[in-house]
């Protein structure tokens, strides 16, 4: 019984979001905790700019004009890869625990955990890259900073179904905070295989009060489209 | 220089909605255009992408079944289309752009027996010309 009561409240106390301190222009800025929680509804770019494309490297431009659209991860419900998870036309709730952050989007049905230093979290083993990345975060200046590096290559490495390739090279930082009932974001993405300059995207969220709609990819209709592209190359004989 | 500065315009980056995947295989030309009246048979309301099938008769008179293509559910879900907005069996006139020469095409909007319009949002299979 003693053991059921301890792992309850080591449950609760993990589940426990984060409670925002009011203490965030102080001299305890450095670790206050903003509430982020919630599920966030797409508003627009950061401040009202618009976001500049990547400028991929030579080697990433060749890429893309050698990419066949047959080979679009898409296609089987491979899920996108963060920042173009992000900067796809979907929405997205974060949960903060105690040591972690969690965030499930709407595309595809993605889980993230972010992992808040400090906790003894694991790191990855040198054969450890994934569709996401390792999500490393710390709350700094009211804001939370997430490092992700560790993802697997991908086609999509930066914006949803463009090919400039995402390489194992690839490291993305984001920064959230809240303004009110606004959630704000600004990302830096690095590739030195792929992006000539390090892409910046900035966006900005709203409370939404219902709750997110499951995405449930179906194989098949995903695949569908693919048989009527035509591809850029001869047929084998 | 000259090939990236063609790949970033290329791109078209403007940081708003994303496809699924392409849809270039759906025509923009107006002759393509099509308008069918019919009777719902299926209607997947899901993700990538939700499809409406309609039976209607060709210029025959023989039976033939389109398939509409349209945006994810969630999307839908924002212009106020929910999966009990169409049912099987109501009859409907759907308007679309269609794959030349076959019975498929992406979704333009569908108007129900009681005069019920459902639009999905614009989506880059939708032609400039058209309008609701």
């Amino acid at each position: 019984m003693k053991h059921i009561v301890a792992a309850a409240i080591a449950v609760a106390l993990l589940q426990a979001p984060a409670a925002p301190r009011l203490d965030a222009q102080s001299g305890a800025a450095a670790t206050a905790v903003p509430n982020l929680t919630g599920i966030w509804h797409r508003k627009g770019p950061l401040d009202g700019k618009p976001n500049q494309p990547p400028v991929p490297t030579n080697r990433a431009a060749g890429f893309n004009e050698a990419f066949d659209d047959a080979f679009n991860p898409t296609y089987d419900c491979s899920a996108t890869p963060i920042p173009g998870l992000i900067n796809d036309n979907y929405d997205f709730q974060i949960t903060q625990q105690a040591d972690r952050v969690i965030i499930r989007y709407e595309k595809m049905d993605v889980v993230r955990t972010i992992w808040l230093e400090g906790h003894g979290h694991p790191t990855p083993g040198n054969s450890d890259y994934t569709n996401q990345g390792h999500s490393v975060g710390r709350y700094e200046g009211g804001r939370l900073v997430v490092e992700t590096t560790h993802f697997a290559f991908d086609p999509r490495g930066f914006l949803a179904n463009r090919w400039i390739p995402g390489s194992t090279l690839k490291k993305f930082t984001e920064r959230y905070w809240r303004e009110g009932d606004t959630l704000k974001l600004a990302s830096v993405s690095t590739d030195p295989l792929s992006l000539r300059q390090p892409f910046n995207y900035g966006f900005e969220w709203t409370v939404r009060k219902d709750e997110l709609t499951p995405y449930d990819c179906d194989p098949g209709d995903s695949r569908w489209g693919a048989q009527w592209h035509k591809s850029k190359y001869p047929p084998d004989k | 220089m000259r090939t990236v500065a063609v790949v970033a315009v290329a791109l078209g980056f403007a940081g708003t909605a994303f496809a699924h995947h392409s849809t270039t295989y759906y025509s923009k030309e107006r002759k393509d255009f099509v308008r069918i009246e019919g009777k719902v048979v299926r209607w997947d309301y899901r993700s990538p992408h939700s499809q409406i099938y309609v039976e209607a008769s060709d210029k025959d008179g023989k039976p033939v079944v389109w398939r509409f293509e349209s945006t994810p559910a969630a999307w839908l879900l924002r212009e106020g289309i929910r999966k009990d907005s169409v049912t099987v069996g109501d009859q409907v006139t759907v308007e679309g752009f269609s794959i030349p020469g076959q019975p498929f095409a992406w979704l333009g909007k569908i108007t129900k027996a009681d005069g019920t319009r459902l639009l999905p949002q614009r989506s880059t299979a939708t032609p400039d010309w058209w309008t609701p």
